[in-house]
């Protein structure tokens, strides 16, 4: 998947905890666990609102795209 | 005055018949169908008897007596296989487990053996006896269902995963 979620960079910047984030957005410990860890599928905009709420961040610092190395159509 | 209860139903009383009944009594029926499965399958060389003794197979001969056990026997093994999985496949219903791959799988199962009942069935029908092959035309489109609903049901499997990885 080219889009990388960097949310474990921008929750070390802010020294905030995985469980205080999750209850901080309102989601599960494990549904965190599966955003942090690139495994997520998809984000909802009312998740990526509450993340950037209690970040103070924009969805940019949270989303990153890297083309495939196969790929290699970054614009 | 009779009070309306959260779920619509008044005085708050459940409705005598749901899913979960729904599933139970299919499954009742399934374990029912199975054992009739194994009483026919017992009286198999006695029903085969008969219907030669009534003059009702199309060819005469020695031959033709198992060539009907053999056939009869292969579908009962057919029969119960597709019984069983379709228990199980009840029985995850009924847990709560609708859109797992082990219900595709099942459903394929289901599917298959119905395929290979018509596919004996129906040339065993117009040689032997006629009604064999009702069973298979039967068998044959049942087996087409259940092949649309074993696709429908593996589009939702990928559906549900998507929705599950998606926060």
């Amino acid at each position: 998947m080219p889009i990388n979620v960097n949310l474990d960079v921008m929750m070390a910047k802010r020294h905030i905890g995985a469980g205080e984030l999750a209850e901080k957005i309102g989601i599960t410990p494990a549904n965190l666990s599966i955003l942090k860890n690139n495994k997520a599928k998809a984000v909802r905009f009312t998740t990526l609102e509450a993340l950037c709420r209690a970040l103070d961040c924009q969805p940019g610092d949270i989303l990153e795209y890297q083309p495939d190395a196969a790929d290699g159509t970054a614009r | 005055m009779p009070t309306a209860a959260p779920n619509g139903q008044p005085g708050g009383h459940k409705p005598f018949w749901d899913d979960r009944k729904s599933i139970l009594l299919t499954r009742l029926v399934t374990a029912g169908v199975f054992i009739g499965c194994i009483v026919i399958a017992l009286c198999g060389p006695a029903i085969v008897d008969w219907l030669i003794a009534r003059g009702r197979i199309a060819i005469q001969g020695p031959a033709v007596r198992w060539v009907m056990l053999g056939l009869g026997y292969l579908l009962a093994l057919l029969a119960l296989w597709m019984l069983c999985c379709l228990y199980r496949f009840l029985a995850r219903l009924e847990q709560g487990r609708v859109f797992v791959p082990a219900n595709v799988k099942a459903l394929r199962r289901i599917a298959w053996c119905c395929a290979i009942a018509a596919v004996i069935c129906i040339p065993g029908g117009l040689v032997l006896y006629f009604p064999f092959a009702c069973m298979g035309i039967a068998a044959g489109f049942m087996a087409l269902i259940v092949h649309v609903i074993k696709n429908a049901f593996e589009q939702a499997v990928k559906m549900k995963n998507e929705l599950d990885l998606t926060i």
